[in-house]
């Protein structure tokens, strides 16, 4: 235990004042002859006996007091006593030096480690210990404060001694911006950050252009350059299917090859090996050129597809690995509203035709069209997702249905029309739709003649509105609304997109483990021209593969990730090794999820960052330059207080406690006093 | 006004506020005078007192025709009325009488004899014989009841002589006494009755076995009332030298619980024996605590 204000320890001195003032106004006997002890001879020496022992207690309560009210202003810290320069972030030094150290993959290149090592020693060593203060922090991918700052060095050594590089990338800011909080801990003459890396072009460029050193701090570059040559050809990027439909067609799997040489390449190998299949093309690439290769791959077996694309031979460095998860066609049951003597209606005829497009086009979706009136439960047993095309009502059993499968992760699909009773809908769909329905509205101009109602304010952070958030992406709002509904009671509801009335046009509800959806307007011809919209058929799409829940499986990751797995399951890195699971994936390759019983669940494909494999590297004027402010020492000094004081440490709450501890003693002085006879 | 020896305890206050009262004795004593009493014996000593105005319904016969001859108006002639009481007033002397609270007040013995002293001037002047018996743990002097004045001067010369000493032992005392006296008379205990209450009690039976007429005043000191100490105190207790350190505050509930006891026993128990009890703080003016005694007695009666 350390004190942040160890001067008011003096004052336990103070614990002694009880006791002194116990022993000067002690009672002082009078003797008295009376007439006869009778009375009070068989109590007194019972009653002298407790009033001692009380008086003991409270004196030692008092005394305890005293120097708990001594220790709690004295500001007790738990821990080293170097941690409490740390709690008040005004830890006085010469110097406070953080050396930040470059751990990404670029630097695992010939030379580069020791070259890293050497210049991070040396700044360490240029130190005095006992009068500069030091700290190392290390980063990658991302940031980690591997020595806090202190006076003593003996953390910084251990750092500097074992700084390896990994696998990551390059995120310098973020390095950089946990170092500027570091050093802005230390009241030092001098603060000072070195920055010990090759300085990649790549991780600078992507950085936040609002962020820059406090003022005053110092940023010195010591750039590592290699020993080794610099490998010429690197694959930096590639692109697989994350998720593929069953089929037979083949998918694409294409890398792109870089040249960061200055002579042309004519010979690079790159080499494809997806299960017992391998293919190897050859790649010409001009100097200082990027080139790319696709293979095509048919993804015919349910479950998860591996592989990877690699450089072969002595052509270069790195590698693509990818996993595919090759899924069922996904079942879907439309629910007609006409009566069954009728033609299909014009939306489910649209719908009908939007997930199943043509004979070229693979469609994820295998499709049945049943009328309202002939749906039983057995119809939803093996569908993924049900849309209910101007369904007012269904049987009981059937509703039931709905609710099993919404409760076991499927989707409902809502899209009310012209056929739709409000309150019968309202009673029948009051615990699955994500609203209720009050009344259709007309469009406000297209009475007349004008352009109707559209879709604006779309969610694009949704995953069904991201593909159209990018230009020449689609235009959702060329759709006009003749007619839709007016709803109500959506309070339970997500509003992924309002009309341009503000009202709400399509809504999400989380039912159980699945997700209900409603659009309140049926595309049909009727009440919209949304069907007719190119943006339609990518609409039904990606509304019914997230209804799926199909989109939320990733399956390929960067270094520096945290891999997700569920309950009860373990991950196993490319090494056979288990990966704790808060921590980040640290090698490029594959991953296995394993369940309790050790059997594989599913992979994950982890790839380093492909510009890491860029030489390029940034001026280290431009670093200095860009980041650094000039000192100005009132402003300086104030955000360091402020800094101090609005990010206390946890455990200088520990007076809190002690002044508390004391208050609970003076209370009890006060009620143990009370009943104690002060003669 | 100098006292003159022997009249150090005659408080002239005290008797004047005695003075406008009658005592009345509660039982029937033999007597050989014949007074106002309602006594069975006719007493043949009547001596002239003075003279009062008539008032109507005043008995004619006692009107004296003598003087209305000389002065035309109607005097009734009054007699003071005498018998031949013999009270024996008991003073407890043990050394718990000695004790006092306060420098310039008296102790309790010190008040003891001042009422009797009192008493006895005032039994004397009702022609009642007087007898004085002092004791402690036994019997120190003994008076016997007469009518002599110069009786009183013996009396009195008693008290001044009498100083507080020994333990106390009423029941002892009281049961010799008791045996003695031949005559039924007025027995008044002057006592702080710090002894067992069934021993004094039954002394006290003893006594009224014999067809005495009781009453007993108990003297306690204003401190023994209230214990009114705050500090810490060693008690030395003054009959047998037994020492004990107290906290007052801490005690003070428990004392006063058990001195309620210890009166309330007396107070019951003097009733069971047909005793009169008067309970007299010693910090009470002496004729305002005698003059009450006298007028509970007379309205008694």
């Amino acid at each position: 235990m350390s004190f942040l204000s160890p001067y008011f320890l003096v004052a336990l001195a103070g614990a002694a004042a009880p006791i002194l003032i116990h022993l000067l106004t002690r009672d002082r006997i009078r003797k008295v002859a009376f007439s006869t002890l009778r009375f009070f001879v068989r109590t007194s020496g019972r009653v002298l006996r407790r009033k001692r022992i009380q008086e003991m207690i409270l004196m030692a309560m008092r005394a305890m007091a005293c120097a708990l009210l001594a220790v709690a202003f004295a500001r007790p810290l738990l821990g080293r006593p170097e941690e409490k320069d740390k709690g008040l972030g005004l830890m006085q030094a010469r110097t406070a030096r953080v050396i930040v150290a470059d751990l990404s993959a670029s630097m695992r290149r010939d030379g580069a480690p020791d070259a890293l090592r050497a210049a991070a020693r040396e700044a360490l060593d240029s130190l005095d210990e006992g009068v500069d203060a030091a700290a190392v922090v290390t980063f990658s991918t991302g940031a980690e404060l591997a020595a806090p700052l202190g006076k003593t060095f003996a953390q910084a050594r251990d750092a500097v001694k074992t700084l390896a590089p990994g696998r990551g990338g390059t995120n310098l800011v973020e390095a950089l911006r946990l170092a500027d909080a570091e050093v802005r801990k230390a009241d030092a003459t001098s603060r000072e950050i070195v920055l010990v890396s090759d300085l990649q072009e790549a991780g600078w460029k992507d950085r936040d252009g609002e962020f820059r050193l406090s003022p005053g701090v110092k940023l010195l570059v010591k750039p590592v350059v290699p020993s080794g040559a610099q490998s010429a050809v690197a694959i930096i990027a590639g692109n697989a299917p994350v998720t593929s439909v069953i089929d037979r067609e083949p998918q694409a799997v294409r890398v792109q090859v870089a040249n960061y040489s200055a002579e042309p390449r004519e010979d690079v190998e790159v080499t494809f090996r997806a299960g017992q299949k391998t293919e190897t093309r050859k790649l010409a690439l001009r100097p200082a050129s990027v080139g790319s290769v696709t293979f095509r791959h048919v993804f015919d077996t349910p479950g998860d597809v591996w592989g990877s694309v690699q450089l072969g031979g002595a052509s270069g460095d790195g590698a693509f690995h990818f996993n595919t998860r090759v899924i069922p066609r996904i079942k879907v049951l439309l629910i007609d509203g006409v009566r069954a003597s009728e033609r299909m209606s014009d939306a489910a005829f649209y719908l009908q035709t939007a997930m199943s497009p043509g004979e070229d086009v693979a469609s994820p979706f295998e499709c049945r069209v049943i009328g309202a009136a002939q749906a039983s439960p057995g119809d939803l047993s093996d569908a993924r997702v049900v849309i209910l095309c101007n369904v007012s009502e269904l049987p009981p059993p059937v509703v039931l249905a709905l609710g099993d499968l919404l409760a076991r992760g499927g989707g409902v699909w809502f899209l009310p029309g012209g056929r739709v009773d409000a309150q019968a809908f309202n009673r029948t769909f009051a615990e699955l739709a994500p609203c209720k329905l009050r009344r259709v509205l007309a469009g406000r101009a297209m009475a007349t003649g004008g352009v109707g109602a559209v879709l604006a304010r779309i969610d694009f952070q949704h995953p069904i509105f991201e593909v159209f958030s990018h230009p020449r992406h689609g235009d959702l709002s060329l759709a006009k609304f003749a007619r839709y509904w007016e709803v109500t009671d959506s309070q339970l509801s997500q509003v992924l997109v309002k009309f341009d009335d503000n009202r709400p046009a399509v809504l999400s509800r989380q039912v159980g483990q699945g997700i209900s959806m409603l659009l309140a307007a049926c595309p049909d011809k009727a009440w919209s021209d949304f069907p007719l919209q190119t943006t339609f058929l990518p609409y039904v799409w990606q509304t019914l593969e997230f209804l799926a829940a199909r989109t939320e499986q990733r399956t390929s990751f960067t270094v520096g990730d945290v891999l997700p797995a569920g309950a009860g399951e373990r991950i196993v890195d490319p090494q056979g090794k288990e990966v704790p699971l808060d921590q980040p994936a640290r090698l490029p390759g594959f991953y296995a999820v394993r369940d309790a019983d050790g059997k594989d669940v599913r992979r994950y494909a982890v790839n380093c960052d492909g510009r890491e494999s860029d030489p390029t590297a940034v001026a280290p004027d431009e670093i200095v330059a860009a980041l650094e402010q000039p000192a100005d020492k009132d402003a300086d000094q104030s955000a360091r207080t402020a800094d101090a004081k609005a990010t206390p440490r946890e455990d200088q709450g520990l007076w809190w406690y002690v002044l508390a501890a004391c208050l609970t003693l003076l209370v009890g002085e006060l009620l143990l006093g009370n009943k104690t006879t002060r003669h | 006004m100098a006292k003159t020896p022997h009249m150090e305890y005659l408080d002239f206050d005290v008797l004047a506020g005695i003075d406008n009262m009658q005592l009345l004795a509660k039982v029937v004593v033999e007597g050989f005078l014949l007074g106002l009493h309602r006594s069975p014996y006719r007493g043949f000593s009547v001596e002239f007192a003075e003279y009062r105005q008539y008032s109507p319904g005043d008995e004619i016969k006692h009107i004296d025709w003598k003087v209305f001859g000389k002065t035309d108006r109607y005097y009734i002639k009054q007699f003071e009325e005498e018998t031949n009481l013999a009270c024996y007033i008991l003073l407890d002397a043990s050394a718990s009488m000695g004790f006092k609270s306060s420098e310039t007040g008296l102790t309790k013995l010190q008040y003891g004899c001042c009422l009797t002293a009192c008493l006895s001037y005032f039994m004397m002047r009702q022609r009642d014989a007087t007898g004085l018996m002092v004791f402690d743990n036994q019997v120190r002097s003994v008076l016997p009841p007469r009518l002599r004045q110069t009786h009183m001067k013996h009396i009195l010369a008693e008290l001044e002589g009498c100083r507080p000493g020994g333990e106390t032992d009423l029941a002892g005392p009281l049961h010799h006494l008791a045996e003695g006296l031949k005559r039924r008379g007025l027995i008044i205990l002057i006592s702080d009755l710090l002894d067992e209450p069934e021993k004094v009690l039954s002394a006290l039976q003893h006594f009224r076995f014999q067809g005495h007429d009781i009453i007993v005043f108990h003297l306690m000191d204003n401190a023994e009332l209230t214990f009114p100490y705050d500090t810490m105190t060693e008690f030395t207790d003054v009959e047998n030298g037994q020492k004990t350190l107290v906290s007052p505050e801490g005690i003070r509930a428990a004392y006063m619980k058990e001195l309620r006891g210890f009166l309330s026993r007396y107070e019951k128990g003097c009733a069971d024996v047909k005793a009169d009890y008067k309970l007299f703080d010693t910090a009470q003016p002496l004729e305002l605590a005698l003059s009450e005694y006298l007028f509970r007695r007379s309205r008694l009666n």
